[in-house]
């Protein structure tokens, strides 16, 4: 690689085996790839990016988001897999166009959504959410005019009805005015939590929110799920989840009452990452390793993974000037 | 209860443009949706017909693809929507739109109340609901933000004024227009969407409705509108330098040399100019 002041950069990326899953975790390295790939979500480890040219997607000319409020955990799971077009439960499914977002609430994110809305005056313009509403999942498609979502949208009334849902139990938005409650509805979850996490630090100042940020293939969605709900029933933590399960790239977020709480959390957190690694996941879908979960990335891909990324570091930083702590416990030269 | 809502098919309020050069409104690429307020009055109108029985009809004057806009409102759970639409509408003022509507509803045959919202986006007027009381002969109040009771005789609401609120009682029927305190407006449900697939708006021309042809659109309007413009924002500011007891200082003499502030002796405070 030939820098703007002439200077060449040489060496040989490594081949690396990476999860075939939405992944933020370490270095994209892959056979005859381009190189903008290594630095995008490489956590300023590799360079600094002075100036970027960017190309912009066409806005679509129509967008349509529905929020459907299914009975169960499990009939939610089935829609969203149904939604994917997986087979599933010998269920007659018309297939549907593929969504840009898939998104999914739980009924403890539920729950806290109907406290805040009903004490916080900042949530009094969510949507009422009725007492059967259990589990949510938000689904968005673009397209080239309403009347083609429009028709996307009944056949997704059918697959809610035959998934166990309730066509009526929906929130369909077209207009910019309506897809802004169904986004205050979706960033007011984080926020509630965020809330939270403000007061009871003011008690306890050493907590903090414990989010996951893990992905796994598809076929692993279910028993992801299982594994969360199993192991936070049992430790008798808070949490809700959210997130983008479209990429079964759901948030776990533990929210601690106390150290103890906090304790307990990190370690549900651990067994988790090495659980979803051997169900062929990613510890980081989105937002990265940074210095808090290096452990994680060494679980991930071991030993001999992290050297392939030190040799990738080594390539462009030799003097292990940038981001040092980022990816690598100990700087990435060692 | 038969309820009649008003409702106008305006830009989506945080997108209006306007072309420099001649002044209007650029409506391409931008998407539309029902007035804001409106939907506010067709939400209080279905929460009336769901805790009194009844049927909501939407009713709306303009462009023939306005049609879509009032399928939503049949989606959302109005029993009957009608469009007045006609090119010898267009152009219509405050006064020649009410006028219209008032002929349109003339036509529904009887209500006990119509319900608008306070004013369009676009406009801002908050012209036609009170000029269409007048039309029909009816009693109105404005800006409610709570209707505290109703039955078949009559309403009592809670309106805002300038200077706080006043409870208003009227006989029926009646027109109300209403606030965005009054309600959350629900969002529409994929069986609505399904409900209203097979629901037709209803086309009126101005024959349809026997409208005087001198009272309605351009011709009939009082008012005529010459010249759209962008207001220019004139802003005076001032910034006070010095610590923050020079800053008071400066301030306090500047509002008593404007008259807006008054010391006087012995009532209080006054300790608090030099503190």
């Amino acid at each position: 690689m030939q820098t703007d002041e002439g200077e060449t950069i040489s060496g040989e990326l490594p081949p690396l085996t990476m999860p075939e899953v939405k992944n933020a975790s370490g270095y994209y390295l892959k056979q005859d790839m381009d190189l903008i790939d290594l630095f995008i979500g490489s956590e300023g480890t590799l360079g600094i990016i002075v100036e970027a040219e960017l190309k912009l997607l066409p806005a679509p000319k129509a967008l349509w988001g529905i929020t459907a409020f299914m009975p169960t955990e499990e009939a939610a799971l089935r829609l969203v897999r149904a939604v994917r077009g997986e087979e599933v439960d010998n269920l007659q499914a018309p297939r549907l166009p593929k969504p840009v977002a898939i998104e999914y609430f739980n009924c403890d994110a539920l729950a806290l959504l109907r406290q805040q809305r009903e004490h916080n005056p900042a949530f009094g313009q969510l949507q009422e959410l009725r007492p059967h509403y259990h589990t949510a999942i938000y689904l968005e498609w673009h397209g080239n005019s309403d009347e083609e979502l429009y028709q996307v949208v009944l056949e997704l009334g059918g697959l809610i009805e035959a998934c166990g849902g309730n066509e009526e139990d929906t929130w369909v938005a077209a207009t910019p005015n309506d897809l802004e409650q169904l986004k205050f509805f979706r960033h007011a979850t984080p926020e509630c939590v965020n809330m939270l996490i403000d007061q009871r630090r003011q008690i306890e100042p050493k907590i903090t929110k414990l989010g996951t940020d893990m992905a796994v293939p598809d076929q692993e969605l279910i028993r992801v799920v299982d594994l969360y709900n199993r192991d936070l029933a049992a430790s008798g933590l808070e949490s809700v989840m959210f997130g983008h399960i479209g990429n079964n790239h759901i948030h776990v977020n533990i929210l601690p009452r106390n150290l103890e709480d906090y304790r307990k959390g990190r370690e549900l957190y651990l067994k988790w990452a090495q659980a979803i690694v051997a169900m062929g996941g990613t510890v980081s879908a989105e937002h990265g390793i940074g210095k808090i979960k290096t452990a994680f990335l060494a679980e991930m891909y071991g030993a001999d993974g992290i050297e392939k990324f030190r040799t990738v570091k080594r390539i462009f930083d030799p003097a292990q000037r940038l981001n040092p702590g980022n990816l690598f416990e100990n700087g990435g030269g060692e | 209860m038969n309820i009649v809502v008003c409702v106008k098919q305006v830009p989506a309020s945080n997108e209006v443009k306007l072309n420099r050069e001649t002044g209007t409104i650029i409506r391409e690429g931008v998407a539309s949706i029902i007035n804001p307020y409106d939907s506010y009055a067709l939400e209080e109108a279905l929460r009336l017909k769901e805790s009194l029985g009844g049927q909501v009809t939407t009713i709306s004057m303009g462009i023939p693809s306005v049609a879509g806009l009032l399928k939503t409102t049949l989606a959302l759970g109005a029993d009957r929507a009608v469009l007045l639409t006609d090119r010898k509408f267009a152009g219509a003022d405050t006064l020649a739109t009410a006028y219209a509507l008032a002929k349109g509803i003339d036509r529904l045959g009887s209500f006990d109340l119509i319900i608008c919202g306070k004013q369009a986006t676009d406009g801002d007027t908050a012209q036609v609901g009170p000029s269409l009381a007048e039309k029909l002969g009816i009693p109105h109040v404005t800006n409610v933000q709570q209707i505290v009771k109703i039955d078949r005789q009559k309403i009592c609401c809670r309106r805002l004024t300038d200077t706080g609120e006043e409870t208003v009682e009227l006989e029926l029927p009646a027109l109300i227009t209403v606030v965005k305190d009054i309600n959350l407006p629900r969002l529409p449900s994929i069986s609505g969407l399904r409900k209203a697939q097979d629901q037709q708006v209803a086309l009126w021309s101005a024959d349809d409705v026997n409208a005087d042809p001198d009272c309605i659109g351009l011709h009939g309007s009082a008012t005529q509108v010459t010249k759209t413009f962008v207001p220019t924002r004139e802003k005076e500011s001032e910034r006070l330098l010095g610590d923050a007891r020079q800053q008071a200082r400066q301030l306090v003499d500047r509002l008593l040399a404007q008259g807006l502030l008054s010391l006087s002796e012995g009532k209080g405070g006054g300790e608090s100019h030099n503190g």
